[in-house]
């Protein structure tokens, strides 16, 4: 066999073991006699086999995961009509948001003031008791606004099943 | 990659959470790997992997075993690998930059020893200088063990053109190392 055949399944199938029977032999015989190719069979693995051989593994960051998860669970909600799995989607959603849930807290935690406030004024004066509820709306109102501010996604209607759960 | 039962596969395509988890676990470091020798890139790395997932997600309930799942993994894994080299190729072309992240492996570099590591950097330095369906070649055959037959079946080419790809790859990377070679030299 001629070198620039030989060389050719040097290239390619003889360092990857993919040369059976009479042809092996003949490379190999081929080999032992030619120094020139011996030599070229021996550049082949140092330069372009042999540093592959060492390569090591490596970890993503767990940030993927986190993305992942969230990408999924988005797949998830599209189709999902139950009120509870939206609510449960939703929180599940809003906990991986550190600004939506403080906007939450914050809408929870005031209406409980207005709540309290107005539970305490209703029976010592009745001008304020008349006036608070308005007040109490427009705040409310402010405070949704917000949350529809600070809500990433646009299709949501959130507000709505916050609203039918907690008053 | 770790193996896989065929429960935990059947459990994640009908939307188990854990069973999911748990393919993630055992495949997640095995496609990152692929996708950072494909790209080159850490970021590029991780949001490849991020697609993978999703793809897996949306299509394991369709996977009917007629391939193992590694070769189908591989498959998802290599694609979007390429894809993501070919957009970051054309954003460079355009950009007229070099966008590509020299300093690779933050995630872990405290940890990697000091020979890892340069062999690492050598390992990137040659696979740059392959186009990436070459670059794919050369990660399955040298760096995943898998035969020209496993490879024709993940790339869906046929086995010459697996093998022309991998004469290609390495004569220029011998074409490469001459020019090394000379450098030194001078
Ligand atoms: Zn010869």
């Amino acid at each position: 066999m001629k070198c620039k055949k030989i060389r050719e399944l040097l290239l390619t199938d003889y360092p990857d073991g993919e040369l059976k029977g009479r042809l092996k032999n003949n490379v190999e015989e081929h080999l032992g006699e030619c120094l020139k190719c011996r030599q070229f069979e021996h550049t082949i693995r140092k330069k372009t086999i042999e540093p592959f051989k060492k390569a090591i593994s490596m970890k993503p960051r767990g940030s993927v995961w986190n993305r992942i998860c969230e990408a999924t669970v988005f797949e998830k909600r599209q189709p999902s009509e139950n009120i509870l799995n939206k609510l449960k989607d939703l929180l599940h959603r809003i906990c991986l948001r550190p600004m939506a849930a403080f906007t939450l807290a914050t809408v929870i935690i005031g209406v409980l003031i207005l709540t309290v406030t107005a539970i305490k004024l209703q029976p010592k004066n009745q001008k304020v008791a008349i006036v608070q509820p308005k007040e109490g709306i427009e705040y409310l109102t402010n405070l949704i606004e917000e949350e529809e501010y600070f809500s990433i996604d646009e299709n949501d209607g959130y507000n709505t099943a916050i609203e039918e759960y907690f008053f | 990659m770790e193996d896989i039962s065929k429960n935990i596969i059947d459990r994640a395509g009908r939307g188990d959470a854990q069973a999911f988890e748990m393919m993630y676990k055992a495949t997640s470091d095995f496609i990152y790997t692929i996708a950072l020798r494909i790209t080159n890139n850490h970021d590029n790395a991780e949001d490849v992997t991020q697609e993978v997932f999703i793809k897996v997600y949306k299509n394991l309930k369709k996977f009917r075993f007629h391939s193992s799942l590694k070769t189908w993994i591989y498959r998802i894994a290599l694609n979007t690998a390429i894809n993501a080299c070919r957009k970051e190729s054309k954003k460079i072309e355009r950009m007229g930059e070099n966008t590509i992240d020299m300093n690779q492996y933050p995630a872990q570099e405290k940890k990697i020893d000091k020979n890892k590591k340069a062999n690492e950097k050598r390992i990137a330095s040659l696979l740059k200088i392959l186009n990436p369906d070459q670059r794919a070649c050369i990660v399955l055959r040298e760096i995943e063990g898998l035969n020209y037959k496993e490879i024709s079946e993940v790339l869906k080419v046929n086995i010459n053109t697996v093998r022309s790809r991998l004469k290609r790859a390495r004569e220029a990377l011998l074409a490469y190392n001459k020019g090394k070679e000379r450098e030194n030299e001078m």
